[in-house]
């Protein structure tokens, strides 16, 4: 499975859950493989996905648990096992089994280190990803 | 004359840098030009060091070892599919100092020992390197300029601290090479600096210093040189922060060999650790504004900027995020807590006003899409900020040396590993450990 599969993949599983989505978020000098809004709740998912290198994924999690309610890990079944669960429990990250379909391996917990001003940045972000993506001038998978 | 306070140098990178050498010059001792940029950038150069940064020293350093790499390393390809071509300051700069640099760029090909095989290309060199760097910039000044100049004796103004002799760059394979040719560049220029102070330049190879034969065959080769006034280092691609005990150790050994001249040695790429070895001989160290605690010989891309936060007590730019994600987790407990840990600069009181939520504005950054990618980049003033913030570190840590005993220093790095080590998640802190075992 590929990281791009991963990502579409977990998408689809948020965009099914009423999330708004965009993919490659940029934040901090980095891009937030996928951000999932729910206007409603105002609630921010963050999802970052790798193949096999869970600790690249775990450090770009971190960030963005400044901005984020719940930030998760994806990763394919066939490297799952590879995870520290106790490392990315400590902080409270999550973790996506992802195959045809994406499954919760264990939930993540409220994130304690929002910051009030980056959160509505990546707010803004994620609309104006939206709004890019409608006038068909993005495209995150280049 | 002991010196009580190790010297403070900051090399100007590129021009539009030149507001933090204003704003800070009370901060730093001595200004260090690369020789392409105060060749192709003269009359700004000799206006800054006459107007803005009037009566600061200053010395060019020659930067002759660029032309001993082969030339695509000193080659700009251009967007338009044209041939790769020398660098143009570089170019014009090789025609200043002569042949037989001049002779090699024209050819296509970097300069070999060959090219010195005899004293007189040696002394004719030396002589067109030690002239550029002591009367170039006096003669940039345009003379219907010199009636605004306030200055009593612009030309001394315009005079270098010291000279710097031609040097190349030696790794193990390329010692036998140059440390004789070098040695002579050395004695060579000395014939012609007149009263001028003159130093050594002496650049390598990092993995020199793992190997004692070749460091101390290196160290009392210059060592022995009588005829120059001091030593500048300059060890490719050092990081102190990346670097082992061993290879720390041998730094200190370089520094100190060369320190039993009595004479300065000063590193002009270091960090914390070097200005440290201001305890073991080092005289000075030298960086640029928010950067070029290192720097390899070779040149390599920039890439996008990215937001760095200095952390004073672990001395290291961090990743903004990185302590973005600390603040947010309330390692701190509070502003007191921050301003006596961290920083209590004028930046950082004026950034915070009292409240950590506004450590966000040393990382502001702008978003743009381009041809289908977003990218988020640090703002002008978030860089100011935090460029700022690392001048009065590097300002204070200067202080800290001159006044702090050793072990009390150390006891620092110590109590700064203990408190951070678990606060950065991904952050590699055993560098203290490293430091501290190469300091004892």
């Amino acid at each position: 499975m590929k990281e791009l599969s991963l990502v579409e993949t977990v998408s689809e599983y948020l965009d099914a859950r009423s999330f708004h989505t965009v993919t490659e978020l940029p934040f901090l000098q980095r891009r937030v493989d996928i951000v999932g809004y729910e206007p409603t709740k105002g609630a921010i998912i963050a999802v970052e996905a790798k193949v096999k290198n869970w600790q690249s994924a775990f450090r770009q999690a971190v960030t963005c648990l400044l901005f984020a309610d719940e930030v998760y890990i994806a990763m394919p079944t066939e490297y799952i096992h590879r995870v520290d669960h106790s490392e990315i429990a400590r902080f409270g990250i999550g973790l996506l089994e992802v195959n045809s379909s994406v499954h919760v391996v264990f939930k993540a917990v409220s994130s304690h280190y929002i910051s009030y001003n980056h959160r509505k940045n990546v707010i803004d972000r994620v609309q104006w990803l939206e709004m890019l993506q409608l006038k068909g001038q993005y495209n995150a998978n280049q | 004359m002991p010196i009580n306070k190790p010297l403070h140098l900051m090399r100007l990178g590129v021009h539009a840098e030149q507001k933090y050498f204003e704003l800070n010059k009370d901060k730093f001792d001595i200004v260090v030009f690369n020789a392409n940029l105060a060749h192709h950038f003269a009359s700004g150069t000799a206006t800054l060091m006459t107007s803005k940064l009037n009566g600061k020293k200053f010395i060019i350093d020659p930067i002759t070892h660029a032309y001993g790499h082969h030339p695509r390393y000193i080659m700009t390809v251009s967007k338009d599919g044209s041939l790769p071509k020398i660098k143009s300051s570089l170019e014009s700069l090789a025609y200043e100092y002569g042949p037989p640099i001049s002779t090699a760029v024209s050819n296509g090909r970097q300069v070999s020992p060959n090219d010195f095989s005899s004293i007189k290309p040696i002394e004719q060199f030396a002589k067109s390197v030690i002239d550029f760097q002591a009367n170039f910039l006096a003669s940039a000044i345009d003379p219907s300029d010199r009636k605004y100049i306030t200055l009593a004796d612009i030309d001394a103004a315009l005079k270098p601290d010291f000279l710097i002799a031609p040097y190349f760059y030696m790794k193990s394979t390329t010692i036998n090479d140059w440390l004789e040719i070098n040695t002579k560049l050395v004695a060579a220029s000395k014939k012609v600096a007149d009263d001028s102070n003159l130093y050594a330049e002496i650049v390598i190879d990092r993995g020199i210093l793992d190997n004692d034969a070749e460091l101390t065959k290196i160290a009392t080769a210059y060592l022995a040189l009588a005829v120059c006034d001091g030593y500048l280092l300059w060890i490719s691609d050092l990081s102190e922060h990346q670097s082992s005990w061993s290879t720390l150790c041998g730094l200190r050994k370089l520094v100190g060999i060369l320190a039993q001249s009595k004479k300065p040695v000063i590193n002009l790429y270091g960090g914390y650790y070097s200005l440290l070895l201001f305890r073991f001989g080092l005289t000075g160290v030298c960086h640029g504004p928010g950067y070029g605690e290192d720097r390899d010989v070779i040149p390599v891309g920039g890439g996008l900027p990215v937001s760095k936060y200095y952390l004073n007590p672990v001395h290291q730019r961090l990743l903004f995020r990185d302590v973005q994600f600390m603040v947010a987790g309330d390692v701190w407990r509070n502003i007191e807590d921050f301003y006596n840990e961290v920083c209590s600069g004028p930046i950082c009181q004026d950034v915070l006003s009292g409240d950590l939520e506004n450590f966000i504005k040393f990382g502001e950054e702008n978003v743009r899409e381009n041809k289908g990618r977003t990218y988020s980049y640090p703002t002008t003033e978030a860089r100011y900020l935090t460029t700022q913030h690392y001048l009065e570190a590097k300002a204070k840590e200067f202080n800290d040396v001159a006044e702090k005993d050793l072990k009390v220093l150390i006891e620092q790095l110590k109590e700064a590993k203990g408190r951070y080590d678990k606060e950065m998640p991904g952050a590699q802190l055993r560098y203290l450990d490293t430091w501290v075992a190469a300091l004892q």
